[in-house]
């Protein structure tokens, strides 16, 4: 659990506010995205969480208990952070020994080390690459990889920043899918994204940031209709909103969907009824 | 019959020290008024490909190559990227590491001076193009003052300089946010239309290039596996479903779901022949309007 | 204090006089300036160059930057003289440590002014002006261009280990050695990637496409950046003159630190009194 209460900070004293009286909630098991243009302090926001930056007024609670005096590196147990490019982070010659460096730098003795190790590569699907450098990955496997590597100390919250930069369709798709499982399992995962697609589709709620402060926080299909919001934050309109709106200009009560099979299912229904509804036979 | 742009014969090309061939047999032929979408996964040989178009490949890179690249008529395989740089811009994907140069104006510059284009001239082709992409604002900027959406409209103008026919431009708003990637994407659409440049675009975002593009390629393991106009291609069976836009994919589901519900007459259930393939959201609404007459 | 270190070397586009002097003027001076400083071994003169330099920062807007260069460098200035009053074993070892002191502080003066007013642009100009291959020219302007980048990378990855429980300043010496690994290798991985994909976009721009290359600016000499190179030369070919014929320094210009203030007397004499205070 996750709750910011009336967050301000500040890069220099003379300087703008980057955060303005922030606060939200995130509960157990919640998945959600921050979105907002360049600058608006998502990524200011996100460095609060793990206390690589502290509130210049404010507090930051992580499950229930202010975290102003914790350090970093007792942060890295209870909060996973993986930033948006894997190659400024990964560094060690094996993805074993890139698995290792988060318990080792805790002091866990070997034996330890190597049972997390395996059970993260197992539940990551990467036990094949545990072996090979993480240099000559390609991109979707190194993202993967970046991120086992942030919650190898069983963490029970997420922080990711733009997790699904650079990967394809079915990168994305593998990575929404995990996610989405790994919330239901209980984790809290936060994640910094620019993809509205990726968000419409894998992303159940939203919030907002614009100029340091939240404009908006909500389920995703609210805030992704509001075209003002959307414009104001520098987002893109989800292409099937667009249709959703036609549809709906014809049969008024089909419902607002982002999913090609949910699009599909409610006008498929749709059009039965109307089919039943005006008498018409097979 | 409109002139042929590129043509590329059984390209091949493996990199030293790789075991796999990152192309194989890649023959495409592109015209001088197309605006091409290269799609495939990552790492199937998008980038491959098209650093063969513009003699980065096999001139930069070691390896094997085999294949002959026409560009208008004219065999470029022993062309080094400088030579052919006055044929083919080239735009990077990470737009901060392709700006070399303190301004954006002298970035411009930079090619120009490379082939020692008096200084009047150089100036008279700045003022050209910074109107062109509309960055006449940030003329005197430094690159890294600059949003990624303007370093990218910079190394544009850049790869415009020498005022080449074509542009090859290898995933260019993967850095940027949503808007300025559609803002691109229009430029690029201006460029082709009231240009007459040649476009050869590999993106992701599919979606959002399908108002622009007349042309698709699909590349599967280095091999070309489908190209041509876009029904053609998103209606194939060589296309992956999981990189199909929305619409058609939308398209797709309704097809295959209205089976299930067998109240359909079978006149309605053949409006989802593929032939009928919407690709853009105005096409299904067309679609629709048709679907929308078997009730009455 | 290492970033602050490298914002005296900023450039400010500014548009001062000194920033309109041509580069060549300003490099001949900072050489000269240099000799001479180093060369003198006395208090007054370099006083009278550090006077004459102050009106110079002035007029380059640089006085402010300068102080603050300064004072961030004033535990090493005080070091400079007391090491040099306490350990030298010459007659005068307080004004040896001040004079030491004065050159480094002339010297960050002048250094100062030149980064301040010429443009890393101009510098690869200049350096053209002087034959130089403009491959090297390049990568000196380029190598500058890419500061900023370098340094808002190396934040990002130092998060990133620290959000994995790095703890960077822990541990003796060789621990912290060992800790710059996962920090140094991601720099090096991605400063390589960039260069490489730079040679790419230069290479598709034309890269030495032909022997005669243009540029949209060069430098150009005025009257008054002659005047300067005079100015520069006069004055060192006073300062060869004095140096070959041996003339003597006036006696005003050899002033030093009599000996009964010499900071080792000032010590014993502080270190007396205190005693004083106990035996008493």
């Amino acid at each position: 659990m996750i709750e910011f209460e009336n967050v301000s900070f500040t890069y220099k004293k003379k300087d703008e506010l980057v955060l303005r009286n922030v606060t939200f909630s995130i509960k157990k098991g919640e998945l959600v995205a921050f979105v907002g243009r360049n600058g608006a302090g998502k990524t200011t926001l996100i460095k609060h969480i793990n206390g690589l930056l502290r509130p210049a007024e404010g507090e930051v609670r992580v499950n229930t208990e202010n975290i102003i005096k914790k350090p970093i590196s007792e942060m890295a147990k209870i909060v996973g952070l993986a930033f948006q490019n894997p190659n400024h982070q990964l560094f060690a010659e094996t993805v074993k020994k890139e698995l290792e460096f988060g318990p080792k730098n805790l002091g866990i003795d070997e034996e330890e080390r190597e049972k997390i190790v395996l059970d993260i590569a197992k539940q990551f699907n990467i036990t094949h690459l545990l072996e090979r450098s993480p240099f000559e990955l390609s991109g979707g496997e190194r993202r993967l990889v970046s991120i086992a590597s942030v919650l190898t100390m069983n963490q029970q919250i997420l922080v990711l920043d733009e997790p699904s930069f650079g990967q394809d369709y079915r990168q994305k798709e593998m990575l929404g899918n995990y996610l989405k499982e790994l919330s239901d399992n209980g984790m809290t995962i936060i994640v910094v994204s620019h993809d509205i697609d990726f968000i419409s589709e894998y992303i159940p709620r939203v919030i907002v940031l614009l100029d340091g402060e939240i404009t908006a926080d909500g389920a995703t299909l609210d805030i992704l209709s509001d075209d003002d919001l959307i414009r104001k934050s520098d987002l893109d309109r989800p292409i099937l909103l667009d249709l959703v709106d036609s549809i709906k200009s014809k049969y008024p009560e089909f419902q607002s969907f982002l999913k090609e099979t949910m699009i599909a299912d409610n006008l498929l229904t749709i059009l039965t009824q109307e089919k039943t509804k005006k008498g018409g036979s097979m | 019959m409109s002139k042929k742009a590129v043509s590329l014969k059984q390209v091949t090309f493996k990199y030293k020290n790789s075991t796999k061939f990152a192309i194989t047999n890649v023959s495409l032929e592109i015209n001088a008024d197309d605006f091409l979408l290269l799609v495939g996964y990552s790492g199937s040989g998008k980038s491959t490909l098209l650093k063969t178009i513009n003699g980065l490949i096999p001139n930069f890179y070691a390896g094997t190559f085999g294949g002959s690249i026409k560009i208008n008529g004219e065999d470029i395989i022993d062309k080094n990227p400088a030579q052919l740089a006055k044929q083919v811009g080239f735009v990077f994907q990470n737009p901060e590491n392709q700006i070399s140069n303190l301004t954006v104006e002298k970035e411009i510059a930079f090619p120009l001076e490379n082939f020692g284009v008096p200084r009047n001239e150089i100036i008279t082709r700045i003022d050209e193009l910074v109107e062109l992409l509309g960055i006449e604002r940030i003329r005197y900027k430094s690159p890294f003052s600059i949003s990624g959406g303007e370093q990218q409209l910079t190394a544009i103008a850049a790869a415009l300089a020498l005022d080449p026919p074509m542009l090859i431009l290898d995933e260019v708003t993967a850095h940027l946010s949503p808007n300025s990637a559609n803002d691109l994407l229009k430029i690029l659409f201006k460029l082709n239309q009231e240009h007459d440049k040649t476009i050869i675009l590999s993106e992701h975002r599919l979606d959002r290039c399908l108002n622009y593009v007349n042309k698709i390629a699909y590349i599967e393991q280095g091999k070309l596996k489908i190209s041509g106009s876009l029904k053609e291609v998103l209606s194939s069976k060589e296309y992956p479903e999981n990189l199909l836009p929305k619409v058609p994919r939308l398209f797709y589901e309704l097809a295959r779901k209205s089976n299930d519900f067998n109240n359909f007459s079978s006149k309605f259930r053949k409006s989802f022949n593929v032939e009928n393939l919407p690709i853009t959201i105005s096409d299904f609404k067309k679609l629709m309007q048709i679907e929308g007459e078997y009730h009455d | 204090m290492s970033s602050k270190i490298l914002e005296y070397f900023d450039y400010e586009s500014d548009k001062s006089i000194l920033h309109q002097v041509d580069p060549r003027g300003k490099a001949l001076f900072v050489v000269v300036i240099t000799c001479i400083t180093i060369l003198f071994r006395e208090l007054v003169p370099l006083l009278l160059i550090l006077g004459a330099i102050i009106p110079l920062t002035f007029l380059a807007h640089f006085f402010k930057k300068w102080m603050r260069t300064i004072l961030i460098l004033l535990p090493l200035i005080l070091l400079i003289i007391i090491i040099n009053a306490l350990l030298l074993k010459v007659e005068y070892p307080t004004t040896i440590g001040i004079i030491m002191a004065l050159r480094l502080i002339i010297l960050t003066a002048v250094y100062g002014l030149f980064f301040q007013t010429v443009s890393p642009d101009d510098i690869s100009q200049m350096l053209i002006k002087f034959r130089l291959p403009f491959t090297f020219a390049w990568a000196i302007s380029t190598a500058y261009r890419f500061i900023p980048t370098l340094a808002n990378e190396t934040n990002i990855i130092m998060a990133a280990q620290k959000s994995r429980g790095l703890q960077i300043d822990r541990g003796n010496i060789f621990k912290r050695a060992r800790n710059m690994v996962p920090l140094l290798i991601p720099i090096f991985a991605s400063a390589m990637r960039r260069s490489w994909q730079l040679a790419e976009a230069i290479e598709s721009r034309g890269w030495n496409a032909t022997k005669n290359r243009t540029y949209l600016y060069s430098l150009k000499m005025k009257w008054w950046d002659y005047l300067v190179i005079l100015v520069c030369l006069a004055i060192f070919g006073l300062f060869l003159f004095l140096v070959i014929t041996q003339v003597d320094l006036p006696i005003w210009m050899q002033l030093y630190i009599p000996s009964k203030y010499e900071l080792k007397e000032l010590f014993k004499a502080a270190w007396d009194w205190i005693k004083g205070l106990f035996t008493k």
